[in-house]
């Protein structure tokens, strides 16, 4: 299984990282994780969208493909 | 950024878009234009291209326009995504964080805007009375 981090940017969206979740190892795992908290302290909220989940997380989930979306405001 | 670009980046985020949403949602959008979502304190009608209509949810009468913005520039789908994400989970966070734009006159019935008419009619026509009266 694959997971993700992804992050809506100007450019649409960015791929942060990518792993396969049989192989990654701890300390790489452990790097992803680490810029997931730092944004997540930024403000920013974060979904789980594999197969449609659509959930939002506080918690690093490594078995997903994660979606971080920017802090938002009203207009 | 050119348009090129642009329209990468418009393209890139229509496909994450369709990624996220259930088919029926999709097709909704690629029909009519627009998404529709079920929450528990109204019904949401998100568009690309407007604020997002907040219905009744027993009615479906429009009630409110809520306008949200993505922190950074990004193409409006995204805009739509986090729209659609924050209604399905956390829908209180959304009013909190939307800027609501309430539809008040259009709650009320015909009816009660016809009484409002009468009653306002009955004001200045009293009030023209007193002058008259006052002045004569």
């Amino acid at each position: 299984m694959i997971g993700k981090l992804r992050m809506i940017c100007t450019s649409g969206d960015k791929l942060l990282a990518e792993w396969d979740t049989e192989t990654v190892s701890p300390e790489r795992l452990k790097e992803i994780e680490q810029e997931f908290n730092e944004k997540i302290a930024q403000g920013w909220f974060a979904a789980d969208i594999s197969e449609k989940k659509s959930v939002l997380i506080r918690e690093f989930d490594p078995n997903a493909e994660i979606l971080l979306i920017p802090r938002v405001q009203g207009g | 950024m050119t348009d090129d670009e642009h329209e990468r980046a418009k393209e890139k985020a229509r496909q994450l878009l369709r990624q996220i949403l259930p088919e029926s949602a999709w097709s909704e959008l690629e029909n009519k234009g627009v998404i529709q979502v079920g929450g528990k304190r109204s019904n949401y009608v998100i568009s690309p291209y407007s604020q997002t209509e907040i219905r009744n949810l027993s009615s479906g009468r429009l009630v409110a326009y809520a306008c949200l913005q993505l922190s950074t520039p990004a193409p409006t789908y995204d805009r739509m995504i986090a729209e659609y994400l924050l209604i399905k989970n956390a829908e209180d966070v959304y009013w909190k964080t939307a800027s609501i734009f309430r539809r008040d006159w259009n709650e009320l019935g015909i009816d009660v805007l016809f009484l409002i008419a009468v009653d306002f009619a009955l004001f200045v026509n009293m009030l023209r009375e007193v002058l008259f009266h006052h002045v004569h």
